[in-house]
């Protein structure tokens, strides 16, 4: 059999970096090809090669026997190349059928048959087993349903080729079995699925094969069957991860932060806990349980109705963020994009934004003061950037997510709570994560992790808290906490 | 040298008008014909400064043309009719402009209703009220002092050029080197994580309105010792002059992006461009015309020098 798309020896050269350096894809239909490698290995880049967002340097794309050296968004589309983006390509106020059919005619007249477009959109939908009322407005679904949509939009024209760039993300299982449902489907049609994910599970579900890359260069291709876990994290990193949760010793001391019957207006009723100097508490729950929204309660991110916060044995009033970083409490929101990062600044102007008026003298910040925080956390974090003035909107995913860090920790912060911390990240910067919490840990900070990976609850929390519909349903030790027990409190069975 | 072009796109357009006059006019690279221009934009350069602020952040002050014509308007009054020192009456006119401002500010912040709709209200509410005190009629008397603050010079440049140049350096400072000036970029890049990174967004952005107004009335202050007069109809559709110098200046209508040595640039080459259209003979209707072409150019060329070329694409 050939193959329906390959890439041969392409390279993008972008100022001082090499993206891609003469890589090499087979794709053949019918299957479905992991692409796999850490944040910053080129794998956006590669797949706006093949979407024509971006052109190439040097190289060629072969398509069904044609060559090309290089593609338009709009020659990809006509010869059956779909990409399902990170980000979502929605309109929110229109219908998920008119989104789905957007840009397509379905009839010869001026005016569109909404009933036809209903049920063709319906019949899309059906086949694929996406359960969704058709006629909703888009912004009324939730994050899951619109990436499901935004597959369905992609895959409802012929596609011959679809790349998809971390479609699970905002998954919760049930739906990540649905767009499995839809993956398999378009297999059995013949279409060549790229698929690119961080998740291991999903990958040795999923694929078929899968092919490797590190630093904008070609690792290697090798069928799922015949690899391990294990092999392929050595091949991603090129070193054998020995231990992905690092155990540190550490003293758990005295209660830092206490949350007393946290109550909001639209979630959360009667939160409280405790969290010890040097401990790490996870905070488990499934999309909606109110994790966030506790986090930006207890930040003064969000009003509260009811409830106090403790901060070293005093109650404190936290009315706004200002108030709550004063206290030592620190933030990593969930979306490093939208709350995190000031993507268009400098990571200098960055990692000082919290703590400048520290290094500020009559409201002028200190030039001297200001290069050597962002010099210190970019060594002391290891920050991946050739000089401190890059934008960090330039940054991988993990590279942005010590900046924000970065941020927190130059304003001298004791309690961090983080979001989050590893999402969209790979394997060997989130490691690096890890590492980094324990240190924190380590030198006596209290941590509170929310998160909704599995691993990374078990392997980092020295306890667990379980919620349920904005209440805490369950607390767990690091001993007593297991998959199952957590997954059974945060569905709301005790 | 893409990035080089990009960077200075504003500068080298100043520079090609600055050649471009030269060459078609002998008179127009002369020593007073240069101070000329920088006195003719001084009001456009106070206003600048303020305006790049509020733009930084995100947000929009059409209300400046109008306080040109209130500033006037009462100052006259106060140092006419009631016959107050002129110093308290400056600063009774500055107090109250920059409240308006405040106001302005607040109800953006409080209503969180957009700029342009809260500040184009107010233009008109500021634009009757100087209409009002006034009569309508433009109020004269003006103490001598005030007239030689719009029209001396001292060592030879006229003052209204020296009050710009401060104001313009001072503002450029703050926004470049002091921490309030990192916040209005992060505000104006990204409002939610500057929120959760302590900054108090309401207060800063109401104040940005209340600084833009005072900037205003120092404006308003010098306009009317030029014109000898405070007259309530000044300053009408100066507010789109300096929207437009700041957008030329490469500062971004989104917010989060711009410098003040570019906005001010950007008045310099509105300046130029009247001054030397003006001496070409060319005249004022198809300035106008020009003066819009040139902020279409301005900001196409910003976005081309950004674009990645698509290359044609070759089938084997």
């Amino acid at each position: 059999m050939k193959p329906v798309l390959e890439l041969k020896n392409v390279t993008k050269e972008y100022p001082g970096a090499l993206a891609l350096d003469g890589m090499n894809l087979k794709v053949y239909p019918g299957e479905v090809h992991a692409l796999m490698g850490e944040n910053g290995a080129g794998k956006s880049t590669l797949i706006k090669v093949v979407s024509g967002a971006i052109k190439a340097n040097a190289g060629s794309i072969v398509f069904d026997g044609n060559s090309y050296d290089s593609m338009t968004p709009a020659l990809s589309k006509k010869l059956g190349i779909g990409v399902v983006y990170q980000e979502f390509n929605l309109v929110p106020e229109l219908s998920v059928a008119e989104n789905v059919f957007l840009g397509q005619k379905l009839t010869k007249g001026f005016f569109i048959n909404r009933k036809l477009m209903n049920e063709e959109a319906k019949k899309l939908m059906d086949e694929f087993g996406i359960d969704v009322d058709v006629t909703e407005e888009v912004k009324n679904l939730t994050v899951a349903y619109q990436q499901l949509v935004e597959i369905a939009k992609t895959i409802s024209s012929d596609v011959k080729v679809l790349v998809m760039d971390e479609p699970s993300a905002p998954l919760t299982n049930r739906e990540i079995d649905a767009l499995f449902g839809i993956v398999r489907r378009l297999k059995e049609k013949g279409t060549a699925v790229i698929y690119i994910s961080h998740r291991m599970e999903e990958i040795f579900a999923l694929a078929d094969r899968v092919t490797v890359m590190r630093d904008g260069k070609y690792v290697g291709t090798e069928p799922i069957s015949e690899i391990t876990q294990d092999e392929l994290i050595k091949m991603m990193v090129g070193r054998s991860l020995d231990e992905q949760f690092p155990v540190v010793e550490k003293e758990i001391g005295e209660v830092v932060l206490e949350v007393r019957g946290l109550c909001t207006e639209a979630l959360l009723k009667d939160i409280s806990f405790k969290v010890h100097k040097g401990e790490i508490l996870g905070l488990a729950g499934l999309v909606g349980a109110g994790r966030t929204e506790t986090a930006r309660a207890i930040f003064g991110a969000d009003p509260k109705s009811a409830g106090k916060i403790i901060v070293h044995g005093k109650e404190k009033n936290i009315t706004c963020p200002r108030v709550a970083i004063a206290e030592g409490i620190a933030y990593i929101p969930e979306d490093r994009k939208k709350h995190g990062a000031l993507l268009g600044m400098s990571i200098r102007e960055n990692i000082s934004f919290i703590a400048i008026k520290d290094i500020s003298r009559l409201g002028f910040v200190s030039r001297k003061e200001d290069a050597a925080m962002s010099d210190r956390y970019i060594k002391d974090l290891s920050i991946k950037t050739p000089t401190k003035e890059q934008l960090t909107k330039n940054l991988s995913g993990g590279n942005q997510q010590k900046v924000v860090l970065a941020k927190s920790l130059a304003s001298h912060s004791d309690i961090i709570i983080f979001d989050e911390p590893t999402r969209g990240i790979d394997v060997g910067a989130k490691k690096e994560i890890y590492v980094l919490m324990n240190e924190l840990a380590a030198r006596g900070m209290a941590i509170i992790m929310i998160s909704s990976e599995m691993p990374e609850l078990l392997g980092m929390s020295d306890r667990v808290l379980v919620m349920h519909e904005g209440e805490i349903t369950g607390e767990l030790t690091r001993e007593e906490a297991t998959q199952e027990r957590i997954l059974g409190l945060a569905s709301g069975i005790r | 040298m893409k990035r080089l072009l990009k960077k200075f796109s504003t500068l080298i357009i100043l520079l090609a008008l600055f050649i471009l006059f030269s060459v078609a006019s002998e008179n127009f690279l002369k020593v007073n014909n240069i101070l000329n221009i920088l006195r003719q934009i001084s009001v456009l350069g106070i206003l600048t400064c303020g305006m790049t602020f509020v733009i930084i952040s995100g947000g929009m002050d059409l209300t400046v043309g109008a306080y040109l014509g209130l500033t006037g308007v009462i100052a006259a009054k106060f140092m006419g009719d009631m016959g107050l020192p002129i110093i308290a009456a400056l600063i009774l006119t500055l107090l109250i402009i920059t409240l308006i401002g405040l106001m302005t500010g607040c109800l953006i912040v409080g209503l969180d209703v957009s700029a342009i709709v809260v500040t184009l209200g107010m233009m008109t509410v500021v634009r009757g009220l100087a209409y009002i005190i006034s009569g309508g009629l433009p109020v004269y008397d003006l103490p001598e002092a005030i007239v030689n603050f719009g029209q001396g010079y001292v060592l030879n440049i006229p003052i209204p050029v020296i009050v710009m140049l401060l104001i313009v350096a001072v503002m450029a400072l703050i926004l470049k080197y002091s921490y309030f000036g990192r916040y209005i970029y992060a505000i104006g890049g990204n409002v939610e994580a500057a929120k959760l990174a302590g900054v108090a967004v309401g207060k800063i952005t109401a104040s940005l309105y209340a600084i833009s107004a005072f900037l205003a009335a120092v404006a308003g202050i010098v306009l009317a010792g030029r014109i000898s007069s405070g007259a309530p109809a000044s300053g009408n559709g100066t507010e789109m002059d300096v929207v437009t110098a700041v957008v030329i200046g490469g500062v971004s209508v989104n917010g989060g992006k711009g410098s003040m040595a570019g906005a001010f640039f950007g008045a310099v080459i509105i300046g130029i461009l009247s001054n030397g259209l003006t001496i070409l003979n060319v005249g004022e209707y198809y300035q106008q015309v020009v003066k819009g072409a040139v902020l279409i150019f301005a900001v196409a060329f910003d976005v081309l020098a950004n674009r990645e070329k698509v290359k044609r694409i070759k089938e084997a």
